[in-house]
């Protein structure tokens, strides 16, 4: 299989403009088509994910093309590549994407949809642009796929939505598009000052080799025309691939605001990945997409869309700035534990149990951000095991809340009372998402916050970046995460059985079906898996890890003085 | 390894399986209960008189593969592991034989022996863990145990608060013991306690304000879970879960986990952070005793008890007597558990008697002024009260007396090696404990077995049947829990703790040096002092209570609900009402948490989206406003341009009228105006 990343991208989208071929009165064939497809994805991931070697650390199961290409003059080469690949960080999230696929048509199943055949398009598309944000290694490539995400989602929220959809989806729209804003200005920054060393010595008819031009350009030999100028995010790394001079050269003595440029332009890559993971205070999209988007729309929401923006952070912004980044640790992991505090507030305050949840999901990014920050192998690993674990969970919690609202319309917490006499499966299935998310042991959050607290606190005396307060106060996270969970879970499971009389349906109340114990029993079996073997997934994913950690310490470490000391 | 597996299979196969079982899956719970049970005594045998055993192998790694950070798990069995876990299996075994008969007929009834499975794992995870990071899952693990049984009857409103209220008190400590363990992790780069052991006896680490922190974190754990002073509120309203859970909270599994957490972490704590172990532990001691003083509920008092009794071993620990302090767990659990297990078989007999009246609905099952005269009624029973009564109570000859004398003699001479009299305090709080409990054991036991019954019906119906007062499943756990109060189980010299084969030989933590303990075996003189003095205050508690409820002027007939709910006296109703801790947090942390997380989703709707919304219609006005430029200005320009070209094509059109005249009459214009410039220029 030499193009099995290339495959988990277009597979889905074949699928989809199939699905637009097929007349819409075949509804079974549609959703069949759906799943297929799904499920197709979901074995390639395995795949990929098997055949991943964890000890290598370069990309692997890399896919290079030229896409196209335009010679500007004096400015240099204008360079587009076809460019995936994966690696210790990227290989989790595409085994989230392929298991999430899955579960989202399942719950997509019964939906009372206006438009099947449109739907499930959309679905596809959505699928395929999120699987290319996770392995595209181009930036042009992954920007691409990143606004492409946009369009299936604004029209899944707008059009199968709840009451206040159009509002939900502008919202969405608007405030990711501003985000994108920032992620492209600061492309066409990196764009103008990036080159690729190996097609400018062949473009200049070099015969040196990657160092040696590398060497040319830091040095001003290279004649401006023959610049490769690349969007490669691999190439963006690297310092010496800077032009001498350009804006964002490591030496560029360039201010805006008085700052730094690259430094600022951090700042705004930042920004732009942070509306999407997101990150208080720019997360109000969030509950409100969640409310309105119909159940398996908040899946995908929550369980893998949510991860691009932090993926983003690990693959772009914090490799390409990495003295930037370890100048604002304190900074990203003061923003962490002010989602983290500031969502479970909120989540404590919410009347509605998908709001109430939508919230949490905040809560736990933030702990994203913290272990990131962290710049500790504990800390960055605990990060990727949480975007993993946390995709899980919040899968299991909004299927959860979907369940009841197929059966009465309502997710109102004051509704219902004692909910577990009548569904006990039901209720079990809640108890085990409610407890992984607040963080039992033995369930797969658990580990994810373990780690990442561990290397908050550890940083102190690690690498010395992060102040033990950040932990401390992060813990508490904790125990609010446990108080408003159970609190929900008393006010509406526990006491006698009792519901609102306007929302009772007359009919005994039917506890879970078929079809919802085959999307709620792998999840919570997956969930205890990793909970007790944590070593499945760390195993593959923290030697990148420990990886990005040395490699952004020592060129953050090293580039930072270089840097200030420029300033006046 | 197997031993945990044991109970852990059945609950899950209880859980899942449990109500196609026949007898709905009793008999296995029970089953795996005793194959645990005779494991771990094989255990203890083997480990007891032998070497320490240790496994442990990698559980996950993490960074590359030349540099890697190993998690381990394993198993570390040395003698206090043993001890703990034969006191543990043997207990639960015994609990779970109760139960048969207790929990006979409940709707879950399957469900409750695997919810007893799961906490009887748990805590032998606790035990048996090698390392703090596996003792803390194991920690957690309990307290979401103790979470599904004190809610077991989730129906009733007050039992799912009191389960919300434990686990979330629970994890308040759990926030600190998880800081302390990072704090060590990140001293040692390791959870493994023998590796800390080691490294914290090899390298000597200076003592400082940082170790302190750690050593508070780990005791904030302990605070938590064996519900020391200020945290202790969850314990009496865990009562809400059926009895025989009680007696396990209280007795082997749930609040024995943080004393043993202090005894495995022995050797972390600095000399402050003991001297903080030893006030707090002092205080719950004295304030558990205070508060059990006037309660009504049978319950509530052996749960204040247990509270008091747990800051005794706290109290042990921090004065430098950790083995004192585990000698005091044991030797409490058995006769925690027997009075617990006794308070069931007489609520299950009030419940008994009761279903026979008519307004039974009405009349308190646990409140101790509708009972009495138990003691004819159910005489075993009684008998059996009256041993763990000893107990609890440290009479000479049974097991009470002699580890609570050992805690007191312990604290006695830590306070004699300071240099200042205030340290007197802690052993002096200490003996008024004993005190207290002897005068609120002696009232329970006046008020349920003395007197007349008080209910208004034939003290029969309360027997289980003609021959038997109670069912024979549950008879024999209390009576044998009830032997084991003596203290010949415990020593040969039932005056002298430190001839018996569990205390004296510095066998549980060989790994100290045992300096007090040594000492307090050389200065005989203390021993003496605080036996007498500890005797002579219990014998006194038990006298006071006799001459004040000898005579009890309670009506028969009348139920308890008719007098009033508290006691009349303020500083009674002050302890009764444990110190207005309850309310003291709601009012200062409940409410201004929940106030907070108003306050912060309304900032969110209001101020981020407020702002957001601003901008947008900003955004909307300003488009608006260019649209209408666009309109009136830019497309009225266009407009401008187009109609003056009109009228300039209309003039041109009039200019050229195509006669010859005219048209020289224009050249002339225009020669005067190219002259005139040329002039004035």
């Amino acid at each position: 299989m030499d193009h099995l990343l290339s495959l988990l991208i277009f597979l889905p989208l074949l699928v989809a403009a199939i699905i637009l071929a097929v007349p819409s009165r075949f509804i079974k064939a549609i959703k069949l088509l759906t799943l297929g497809a799904a499920a197709a994805v979901l074995v390639l991931s395995l795949m990929t994910w098997f055949s991943f070697n964890p000890s290598q650390p370069a990309y692997q199961f890399v896919e290079k093309a030229d896409w196209f290409g335009l010679q500007l003059s004096s400015f240099g080469y204008f360079q587009v590549q076809y460019f995936l690949g994966v690696d210790g960080l990227s290989i989790a999230m595409v085994l989230l994407t392929g298991i999430v696929g899955v579960i989202g048509v399942l719950s997509s199943w019964n939906l009372q949809t206006k438009n099947p055949k449109g739907y499930f398009a959309l679905y596809l598309l959505l699928l395929a642009s999120v699987m290319g944000c996770f392995l595209a290694l181009d930036m042009f490539l992954f920007y691409l796929f990143f606004e492409f995400m946009l369009l299936p989602m604004y029209f899944l929220i707008g059009i199968w939505g709840g009451p206040r959809r159009e509002y939900a989806a502008i919202k969405f729209f608007l405030y990711t598009l501003v985000g994108s804003l920032f992620i492209l200005i600061v492309m066409i920054g990196l764009y103008t000052s990036v080159i690729d060393p190996i097609a400018t010595a062949a473009r200049a008819g070099l015969s040196a080799n990657q160092n040696a031009t590398q060497f040319l350009l830091q040095t001003g030999k290279l004649a401006s025309e023959n610049l490769v100028h690349t969007f490669s995010i691999p190439a963006m790394t690297e310092a010496a691939n800077y032009i001498p001079g350009s804006m964002l050269h490591l030496l560029s003595d360039r201010e805006i605001f008085g700052y730094p440029a690259r430094l600022l332009a951090f700042l705004v890559l930042f920004a732009g990945f942070a509306i999407k993971i997101p990150v208080v205070p720019v997360h109000t999209w969030l509950p409100d997409a969640h409310v309105e988007a119909p159940t398996p729309i908040s899946v995908m929401l929550a369980a893998v869309l949510l991860k691009v923006g932090a993926y983003g952070l690990f693959r772009i912004a914090f490799p390409v700035f990495p003295e930037a980044a370890v100048y604002f640790s304190s900074f990203i992991a003061g923003l962490g534990v002010l989602s983290i505090l500031y969502g479970a507030f909120c989540a404590l305050a919410m009347s509605d149990l998908k709001k109430l949840i939508a919230y949490s999901s905040v809560s736990h990014m933030g702990f994203v951000l913290l272990g990131l920050a962290s710049f500790t192998t504990e800390g960055v690993s605990g990060a990727i095991y949480q975007l993993f674990s946390h995709g899980l969970i919040s899968a299991m919690l909004f299927l959860v809340v979907g369940v009841l609202y197929d059966r009465y319309h309502n997710r109102q917490i004051s509704g219902f009372r004692g909910l577990a006499s009548a569904l006990p499966a039901f209720t079990f299935f809640v108890v085990v998402a409610f407890f992984a998310s607040l963080g039992l042991p033995g369930l797969s959050g658990f580990i994810a916050e373990l780690l990442v607290l561990l290397g908050a606190f550890t940083s102190a005396s690690a690498n010395g970046l992060l102040s033990r307060w950040f932990a401390v106060l992060a813990a508490f996270g904790i125990l609010l995460g446990a108080a408003y969970y159970l609190w929900a879970l008393q006010r509406m499971f526990f006491g006698k059985f009792w519901i609102k009389p306007e929302l009772q349906t007359g009919t005994t109340p039917q506890d879970l079906t078929a079809r919802e114990y085959f999307m709620l029993v792998p999840l919570a079996i997956l969930i205890l898996a990793f909970g007790i073997f944590p070593h499945l997934l760390l195993d593959k994913v923290s030697p990148a890890a420990a990886g990005f950690v040395n490699t952004m310490l020592s060129e953050g470490k090293t580039n930072l003085p270089e840097m200030l000391n420029l300033l006046p | 390894m197997g031993l945990l597996l044991v109970p852990f299979v059945s609950f899950l196969i209880l859980f899942f399986f449990g109500r196609k079982l026949p007898s709905q899956g009793d008999w296995l719970a029970t089953l795996t209960g005793g194959i645990s049970f005779i494991l771990s005594f094989v255990i203890f045998t083997q480990i007891w008189t032998g070497t320490p055993q240790h496994f442990r192998w990698t559980w996950f790694s993490l960074g590359e593969t030349t540099k890697t950070l190993d998690f381990s798990a394993g198993i570390l069995l040395d003698n206090l592991a043993a001890v703990m876990l034969v006191l543990v299996t043997f207990i639960s075994l015994l609990i779970q034989v109760f139960s048969i008969a207790y929990m006979h007929g409940d709707k879950h009834y399957s469900r409750y022996f695997a919810y007893l499975g799961l906490f009887t794992a748990a805590m032998i995870s606790i035990i048996l863990a090698d390392n703090l990071l596996l003792l803390f899952m194991g920690w957690e693990l309990v307290g979401f145990a103790s979470y599904l049984l004190i809610g077991f009857w989730f129906e009733k409103k007050a039992a799912a608060k009191a389960s919300l209220k434990a686990f979330l008190i629970n994890r308040l400590g759990d926030v600190g013991l998880l800081l302390g363990l990072f704090g060590l992790y990140a001293l040692f780069q390791t959870f493994d306690l023998t590796e800390l052991n080691n490294s914290f006896s090899a390298q000597n680490p200076t003592i400082s304000t940082y170790l302190t922190l750690i050593g508070l974190g780990l005791f904030c754990g302990c605070i938590g879970k064996s519900a020391q002073f200020p945290l202790q509120v969850w314990l009496p309203d865990a009562m809400q879960g059926p009895t025989p859970v009680s007696a396990l909270i209280h007795a082997a599994t749930m609040v024995a986990a943080g004393v043993y957490l202090l005894a495995r972490c022995y050797a972390f704590f600095t000399p402050d952070a003991l001297l903080i172990i030893a006030i707090i532990g002092t205080l719950t001691a004295l304030s558990g005793g205070l508060a059990a003083l006037f309660q009504h509920d049978i319950k509530r008092i052996l749960a204040y008890s247990t509270i008091s009794q747990l800051g005794f071993m706290v109290m042990g620990m921090g004065t430098g007597n950790p083995e004192a302090s585990l000698f005091h767990l044991i030797t409490h659990a058995f006769f925690k558990a027997a009075l617990f297990l006794i308070a069931g078989i007489v609520i299950h007999a009030m419940h008994q008697g009761l279903n026979a009246l008519p307004y039974h609905e009405e009349v308190d099952r646990q409140d101790i002024r509708n009972m009495g005269g138990l003691r004819r009624i159910l005489p075993i029973t009684f008998i059996a009260y009256l041993l763990a009564f000893g107990g609890i109570v440290g009479l000479p000859f049974f097991s009470g007396f002699l580890s609570k004398d050992a805690i007191l003699s312990g604290a006695w001479a830590w306070a004699e090696s300071k240099n200042n009299r205030l340290y007197f305090l802690i052993p002096d709080i200490g003996f008024i404990s004993v005190l207290l409990t002897a005068f609120y054991m002696t009232r329970q036991l006046l008020f349920v077995f003395f007197g007349k019954f008080r209910l208004n019906l034939d003290p029969k119906t309360l027997r289980h049947s003609i021959r038997n007062e109670a069912s024979v499943l549950m008879l024999i756990p209390v009576v044998l829990l009830a032997l084991l109060s003596l203290a010949s189980f415990f020593a040969v010299n039932p005056f002298n703790a430190a001839s018996g084969w569990l205390y004296g030989g510095n066998q549980l933590m060989p790994q100290l040096p045992n300096m007090l303990l040594r000492a307090i075996a050389e200065n005989h003189e203390i021993h003496v002092y605080t036996a007498f003095l500890s005797t002579t205050l219990a014998l006194a508690g038990i006298a006071f209570a006799w001459f004040k409820y000898r005579n009890l002027e309670l009506k028969i007939g009348r139920v308890a609900s008719a007098y009033s709910a508290e006691p009349l006296n303020p500083i009674a109703r002050f302890t009764f009402r444990q110190f207005y801790l309850n309310e003291l947090y709601r009012f200062a942390f409940i409410k201004p948490a929940l106030k907070l997380g108003k306050t912060v989703a309304f900032f969110d709707k209001k101020v981020i989206d407020g702002l957001l919304h601003f901008f947008g219609m900003i955004a909307v006005v300003g488009a608006k406003i260019i649209g209408w430029f666009d309109r009136i200005f830019i497309d009225g320009f266009v407009n401008l341009l187009a109609w003056f070209s009109g009228s300039l094509g209309k003039m041109g059109r009039n200019l050229q009228g195509g006669e010859l005249q005219s048209y020289y009459l224009y050249a002339l214009l225009g020669l005067m105006l190219v002259v005139l410039s040329i002039l004035v220029l």
